[in-house]
C-alpha cells in the first residue's frame, strides 16, 4: 500500500517536473493556487466516494448531486434571502438524507449500489434543472453575503478548500485506517458475509459509508456552488464521480471493495488535477481533456496490475525455490 | 438417548429437527458434551452435520426442540448468543480477511479499543495479545504478517487461534486437517489434547477417520439427518465408524481392471509446474484407465491438473496427446480435444449454481447444442437427462453439485479426463 502510494507521488512530482519543463507558468503562485483549490474540491468527494468503494459499492450520482444541492444553496441565499450557515445546514441535512436513502434502498431492499445511485444521478439532474426550469441559479448582481467569501478566500495565499480537505482527509484517515469502523469498513468490502458471521452489524457498516460520502459532497457542493458563482443545473458538475472512481482506482481502491487508503484517492485527486492543469498549460486542445485523463488512468491501472502480478510469480517461485520438497510455502517473517 | 452424564452436561440437544424444502436435514438429533471433552462428529456428505453446525453457531435456527447450554434452554441462538455462550468456529472453509493483518483477524469484531470516543482500534494490544497465542499453536509468523502472505495451513493456524482468543468454552473444528499437511495435524492433535486439559470441550469434525480415532473421548455418527450411533473411546475403530456411516459392512467391492489398457491417450513429459518449479513430473493415461494422483495438500496436485487442462502454462516439459505434442493456450484448447477437468472447489469453478442444470451440462461444449447458431433447448435437457441416468442423480439438493460437473464430461466422448479429487469427502 505505501509502496503503490510513493509511486504515485513520484509520477506526480514527473508529470508536474514536465509540464513545468515546458510551460514554467506552471508554478506561478496564481495557478498554483487554481490547481490546490481544484484539488481540495475535487479531493473531497472523492474521499466521500473512496468510503463506498472500500465497502465494495460505488456511488455514481455525486455530480448530480453537487448540481442538486448546488442549485438549492444559491437560490435559498440569493433569491429567497436565507441566512447562508442555515441554507448550508439545510444543504449539509439534505445530502446526509440522500445518502441514507441510497443506504436503505441497497441495505434493506437489497438493490445493487450500481443502480440505486445510477437512478440518483438522474433523478437530482432531472431535480436540479426542473427546479430552476433550466435556468441558471445564480446571486443577484452587486449583492454582498458578509462571510460567504470564506469559501473562496485564500488566506496566507492558500484556497479554503485547501484547507477543509487538509482537515477532512486528516480525519478520514485515522477513521479508515486507525478506527474500528474503518476496520470493519475493510472487512466488509473483503467479504461481507464473513463479517456477518464475526458478529459484526454489515448493513450498519455499509449504510455509513454512503451517509458520510452524502454528508461530504454535500460540503463539496457548497464550495462548487461558491466557486462558480453560479449553477446552470444541465452542465454543472457534469461526470464528477467519474472524476472521483477514477481518483480512487489510481490511488489503489479495488472497485471489488476492501482495498484502498485516503492517501492514495488524495494522491489520485493531485496527479488528476494537474493532468487537467497540463492540458491547458500545453496548449492541447481542451476537447482533448477526457481522451488525455482516460489514457493516463487506464496506462497506471495496467502498469500497476501488470507489476503485481509479476511480484506475484516471483514470490510463488521464490517459496519454492527456497523450500524444495517442503508441503507448504516459506513462511513469511 | 439422553445421556446422564455424571458432570453436568456445557451443552445438550434436545429434539432438534430441522427441515429445508424437500430435505430433512437433521431429524430429532440428540447429542450432549461434558466440559473437557473431544466428541468426534462423522457422517457422509449431507448427513446433516454442516446443518448442526449452522444451529450451533446461531447463522440458522431449528424448527423443534431445545438447546441446553449450562442448563439454560434456548429454542435456538444467534450469532451473537452462540458467541456468548462461548461456542467458537474454525471452519472448513476459511473465514479470512486477506486484506488485514494475523491480528486484525484474530480479533475481528471485538478490537480492544483506545482513543475513549474516538473509538480507535489498540492495535499494539491487540499484537501483543495474539503473539502468545500463535507461539501456543508453533506458528512461525508474526501478527502484523499480512493474512494474503500466509500458505493455506498457516491461514487455518489463524483460525484456531481465534477461537482460543475468545476464552472459548466449545471449539467446533470443522474438517480442521482437511487441508493441513501432517506436520500441521499432528500440532492441531496436541491442541486439542491442550484444550481438553484445560477443560475445554471440543467437537472435532473430520473424514480422516484416524484422527478421530485418536483425538476423540466419543464418537457421534449421522446418517441422513438421524444420529445412528454413539461410540465411546473403547468402541472407536474406523470399521465401526464406517458400518454406522453407510449403514452397512464396507465390502471392498475391488474388481481389477480389463487387464487390456488402451494406447497412451495423454503423456506428461518432465513436466513443471508453479508449486515446485525445480521438479517434474511425468506420467501417461492410457485409454480406458482411472488414473488417481496422491498426494498432500500443497504436494502440487492442483498445480498439476491445472496445467494438464491448459489453465496454467508449465514451467517446462511437455504434454503428448495420442502421441502428438500438445500445446494447451487455455482451457477451451484442452476441452476441444476431449480433456475436462472436475475442479476440487466444485461450486467455486465448477458449476455455476444460478443456471439450470441443463445449460450447466451443455456450457463446456455448448456449439454442439446449437442448430443455426442458437442454442436448441431440447438438446441440452436430452443431454441433461442421460447424464442423469448414467450418474445416477436423483435431485438438485445441493448436496452433490459434483455430480453435475461430472455430468458434463460425458457429453463429448473425452479422450482422457482429469478427475481431481473425485473422492474428496470419501476417504473410507
Amino acid at each position: 500500500m505505501l509502496k503503490k502510494d510513493l509511486g504515485l507521488g513520484v509520477l506526480i512530482l514527473v508529470v508536474g517536473f514536465f509540464v513545468y519543463m515546458r510551460n514554467p507558468l506552471f508554478l506561478s503562485p496564481n495557478n498554483l493556487a487554481n490547481t490546490a483549490n481544484l484539488i481540495g474540491l475535487f479531493g473531497l468527494f472523492s474521499i466521500a466516494q473512496g468510503f463506498v468503494i472500500i465497502t465494495g459499492g460505488i456511488e455514481l450520482s455525486v455530480g448530480s448531486m453537487i448540481a442538486l444541492l448546488g442549485v438549492l444553496f444559491v437560490d435559498m441565499v440569493g433569491r429567497l434571502g436565507v441566512p447562508w450557515p442555515i441554507a448550508g445546514g439545510i444543504v449539509l441535512v439534505l445530502g446526509l438524507l440522500l445518502g441514507l436513502a441510497h443506504a436503505l434502498l441497497i441495505t434493506k431492499l437489497k438493490m445493487q449500489p450500481f443502480v440505486v445511485t445510477l437512478c440518483g444521478l438522474l433523478i437530482y439532474r432531472g431535480a436540479a434543472r426542473g427546479y430552476t426550469a433550466d435556468a441558471t441559479a445564480g446571486f443577484p448582481f452587486g449583492s454582498e453575503y458578509p462571510g460567504l467569501d470564506f469559501f473562496v478566500a485564500r488566506p496566507f495565499g492558500i484556497p479554503t478548500s485547501v484547507y477543509v480537505l487538509a482537515v477532512v482527509a486528516v480525519i478520514a484517515w485515522f477513521v479508515l485506517h486507525r478506527s474500528v469502523f474503518g476496520r470493519y469498513l475493510y472487512a466488509v468490502g473483503k467479504n461481507e458475509e464473513a463479517a456477518r458471521y464475526s458478529g459484526i452489524r454489515t448493513n450498519l457498516v455499509i449504510a455509513a459509508a454512503y451517509v458520510i460520502c452524502g454528508g461530504l459532497t454535500a460540503i463539496a457542493a457548497i464550495f462548487f456552488a461558491m466557486y462558480t458563482r453560479s449553477v446552470s443545473p444541465s452542465g454543472h458538475a457534469n461526470f464528477y464521480e467519474l472524476y472521483a472512481i477514477a481518483a480512487a482506482v489510481l490511488g489503489g481502491f479495488s472497485l471489488r471493495g476492501g482495498e484502498g487508503s485516503i492517501v492514495g484517492v488524495v494522491l489520485g485527486t493531485i496527479l488528476l488535477q494537474i493532468l487537467q492543469n497540463l492540458v491547458n498549460l500545453l496548449g492541447i486542445p481542451s476537447s482533448l481533456n477526457f481522451a488525455v485523463m482516460g489514457t493516463v488512468i487506464l496506462l497506471g491501472v495496467l502498469a500497476d496490475q501488470q507489476f503485481a502480478r509479476y511480484r506475484e510469480r516471483r514470490r510463488t517461485i521464490e517459496a519454492a525455490r527456497a523450500s524444495p520438497g517442503a508441503p507448504q510455502a516459506n513462511p513469511a517473517e | 438417548m439422553p445421556v446422564d452424564d455424571p458432570v453436568t452436561p456445557f451443552l445438550r440437544l434436545t429434539g432438534v429437527r430441522k427441515t429445508y424444502p424437500g430435505v430433512v436435514a437433521l431429524a430429532g438429533f440428540e447429542m450432549s458434551i461434558a466440559p473437557g471433552e473431544v466428541v468426534g462428529i462423522v457422517g457422509e456428505n449431507g448427513a446433516g452435520k454442516s446443518t448442526l453446525m449452522k444451529i450451533l453457531g446461531g447463522v440458522t435456527q431449528p424448527d423443534s426442540g431445545s438447546i441446553e447450554i449450562d442448563g439454560e434452554t434456548h429454542a435456538g441462538l444467534s450469532v451473537a448468543s452462540s458467541m456468548r455462550a462461548g461456542i467458537a468456529f474454525v471452519h472448513q472453509e476459511l473465514n479470512l480477511f486477506d486484506n488485514l493483518d494475523v491480528a486484525a483477524n484474530v480479533y475481528i469484531g471485538r478490537e480492544p479499543r483506545t482513543g475513549g470516543i474516538l473509538n480507535l482500534v489498540d492495535t499494539a494490544k491487540m499484537r501483543a495479545d495474539v503473539a502468545p497465542l500463535l507461539k501456543r499453536l508453533g506458528a512461525s509468523f508474526a501478527p502484523s504478517t499480512p493474512v494474503a502472505n500466509l500458505s493455506l495451513a498457516q491461514q487455518q493456524l489463524v483460525e484456531i487461534a481465534k477461537a482460543l482468543s475468545v476464552n472459548a468454552r466449545l471449539v467446533i473444528l470443522d474438517e480442521p486437517t482437511s487441508s493441513l499437511p501432517a506436520a500441521e495435524t499432528e500440532r492441531l492433535l496436541e491442541v486439542i489434547a491442550g484444550l481438553k486439559a484445560e477443560g475445554i470441550s471440543v467437537i472435532f469434525i473430520s473424514h480422516r477417520l484416524g484422527e478421530i480415532e485418536r483425538a476423540c473421548d466419543r464418537v457421534i455418527v449421522l446418517r441422513d439427518g438421524e444420529l445412528v450411533g454413539t461410540l465411546d473411546k473403547a468402541e472407536i475403530t474406523h470399521d465401526r465408524m464406517v458400518k454406522l456411516m453407510i449403514g452397512r459392512d464396507l465390502k471392498v467391492a475391488y474388481t481389477a481392471p480389463s487387464t487390456a489398457r488402451g494406447t497412451v491417450a495423454l503423456a506428461a513429459d518432465r513436466v513443471r509446474t508453479a508449486a515446485f518449479p525445480h521438479r517434474d513430473v511425468s506420467l501417461d493415461l492410457h485409454t480406458g484407465e482411472i488414473l488417481g494422483l496422491a498426494g498432500l495438500v500443497g504436494s502440487g496436485r492442483t498445480e498439476l491438473a491445472r496445467v494438464l487442462f491448459g489453465i496454467d502454462r508449465s514451467f517446462g516439459g511437455g504434454l503428448r496427446l495420442n502421441g502428438q505434442p500438445v500445446n494447451f493456450r487455455s482451457a477451451a484448447e484442452a476441452v476441444s480435444q476431449g480433456i475436462f477437468l472436475v475442479p476440487e472447489d466444485r461450486k467455486g469453478n465448477g458449476i455455476l449454481l444460478d443456471l439450470p442444470i441443463s445449460e450447466n451440462v451443455s456450457l463446456p461444449n455448448l456449439p454442439a447444442y446449437a442448430r443455426n447458431l442458437l442454442v436448441s433447448k431440447i438438446l441440452e435437457t436430452e443431454q441433461a437427462e442421460k447424464s442423469r441416468s448414467e450418474t445416477g442423480h436423483q435431485g438438485a439438493d445441493g448436496c452433490d453439485a459434483y455430480r453435475f460437473a461430472l455430468g458434463r464430461q460425458p457429453a463429448e466422448g473425452g479422450a482422457g479426463q482429469v478427475a481431481r479429487h473425485a473422492a474428496q469427502g470419501d476417504d473410507l
